[in-house]
């Protein structure tokens, strides 16, 4: 049976080849800041986080076996991470520290961003860029485990099965979780979805 | 939930799926992978490090000594072999081994402008006097720097005074946060690549204008950023030149310690 090419490196990384490594975190470093990028809405921490699960992934490479996707693996490392930031920021914000500026954006209402998505400014809503922004800050609005599957869906193309795998939830919760999201964000792209701008 | 959305997250999220198609895709980074890998390979050290210390429990002197015997065992063993991290990737040390140095330098954007702004080397320190600099401690950390790092490529063993050294740069490199470590990675390879000698002259004559300065205060200095630094380049530079010259003219006699000099009158003649 042919593996995949990161599980052939992964298994190279675990006999101690250290440009295997290298190629692994060539191969799938965008990957991670693209998905952490829209998970905390702060390209910094993404690639703090990136770097965290090529960590995580060296650490435990003696441990690795082949059993399962090397994809799933590291999506199931990847969410850990991410959850595993969510409560440090909830332990800074016990002990009064500032939240960062993904957490704050993420508290906009979604009627601010109901706002900035109608056609009140329709030439700056054709902006990329503000189209970006918008939709951005309209992911920040979902719950942490709303945006992973989201994000794990769109951006890594993984299948109910992958994305329950990775957060070690059951298929129907998957479902679920993308079910409230889709409306959740309709709700916020309510005037862009409707005039169908994004095409 | 129809059929379709059973079968296919796509088609679950429906028009949403479109919007989302809107936002970016982090581009490849060269630079950002290669700090990764610098990352990893230091952070996996440091917890080897770490979990290798015997934790305090006196209650238990005598498995405390067998833990000892064998800890001793082991970090004589990490004395003399390479730690895991140090075998796959012993290129990435200098960041770790030469973090004084490249905070003191702090990046490459800064020291291109002090290049460009050809400031004068500070008269107060004696050692300026020769602009080309031999502190011993900064020529030897260019030197390693340039022409490969101390211990892991000719795997010397450390003693147990580097290794804690070491630890403690560990240490504060994992504190750095991502884009400080990426401009010191930056910075390590841009000092250790020959053609970029300028760049190394601007670190030595920044170096000689901390070194110039009262110890309490360079720390200080140093935790500036780039416009800060070059302000406070500006200002002393353009202080210095409304100075009357000589290394120690009338406005540095002050800061000299020791007794004063001995006057040599010539006797006067008869």
């Amino acid at each position: 049976m042919a593996i995949d090419p990161s599980t052939e490196l992964m298994l190279r990384v675990r006999d101690g080849d250290a440009q295997a490594f290298e190629q692994l975190v060539a191969l799938w470093q965008d990957r991670l800041v693209t998905l952490f990028l829209h998970h905390t809405g702060d390209h910094a921490t993404a690639e703090d986080l990136a770097q965290e699960v090529f960590l995580r992934v060296y650490r435990a490479r003696a441990t690795y076996k082949p059993t399962a996707k090397f994809t799933t693996w590291v999506h199931t490392i990847a969410h850990n991470a991410a959850s595993d930031l969510k409560q440090r920021a909830y332990r800074r914000r016990e002990r009064g520290v500032p939240m960062s500026a993904s957490a704050s954006s993420s508290a906009m209402g979604l009627e601010q961003i109901a706002i900035a998505a109608s056609g009140v400014l329709p030439s700056r809503l054709a902006d990329r860029t503000e189209l970006q922004a918008t939709v951005q800050q309209a992911l920040l609005t979902l719950n942490e485990r709303q945006r992973m599957a989201v994000l794990l869906a769109k951006f890594e193309q993984c299948s109910y099965e992958e994305i329950a795998a990775a957060m070690g939830i059951t298929v129907p919760a998957v479902k679920s979780l993308l079910f409230r999201a889709r409306d959740q964000l309709r709700e916020a792209l309510k005037p862009y979805v409707e005039r169908g701008e994004s095409s | 939930m129809t059929a379709d959305e059973r079968d296919d997250p796509a088609t679950a999220l429906g028009d949403i799926w479109e919007a989302l198609d809107s936002l970016p895709r982090s581009a490849p980074s060269p630079a950002a992978t290669a700090t990764t890998i610098e990352m990893v390979a230091i952070s996996a050290q440091h917890r080897s490090a770490v979990a290798a210390r015997p934790a305090p429990q006196a209650w238990l002197a005598a498995v405390a000594a067998v833990i000892v015997s064998f800890l001793g065992g082991a970090a004589a063993g990490r004395a003399t072999l390479p730690s895991p991290a140090g075998r796959m990737m012993p290129q990435q040390w200098p960041l770790v081994e030469h973090l004084d140095l490249l905070q003191e330098a702090g990046s490459v954007d800064f020291l291109h402008e002090v290049d460009r702004r050809a400031y004068p080397a500070p008269r107060s320190f004696p050692m300026l006097q020769q602009p080309t600099g031999d502190d011993p401690a900064f020529e030897a950390s260019i030197g390693s720097l340039r022409g490969g790092s101390l211990h892991r490529e000719t795997q010397e063993p450390l003693s147990g005074e580097q290794r804690r050294d070491l630890e403690e740069r560990m240490k504060d490199l994992a504190q750095l946060d991502g884009s400080d470590r990426r401009r010191l990675g930056e910075l390590a390879r841009a000092l250790a690549n020959p053609e970029n000698e300028h760049l190394v002259e601007a670190a030595r004559l920044w170096h000689a204008w901390v070194a110039s300065r009262d110890p309490a205060e360079r720390r200080s200095i140093i935790s500036l950023d780039t416009d800060e630094r070059l302000e406070w380049l500006d200002r002393y530079s353009r202080l210095q030149a409304r100075m009357p010259k000589g290394p120690f003219s009338d406005w540095e006699r002050p800061q000299r310690r020791g007794p004063p000099p001995r006057e040599e009158t010539p006797t006067p003649p008869r």
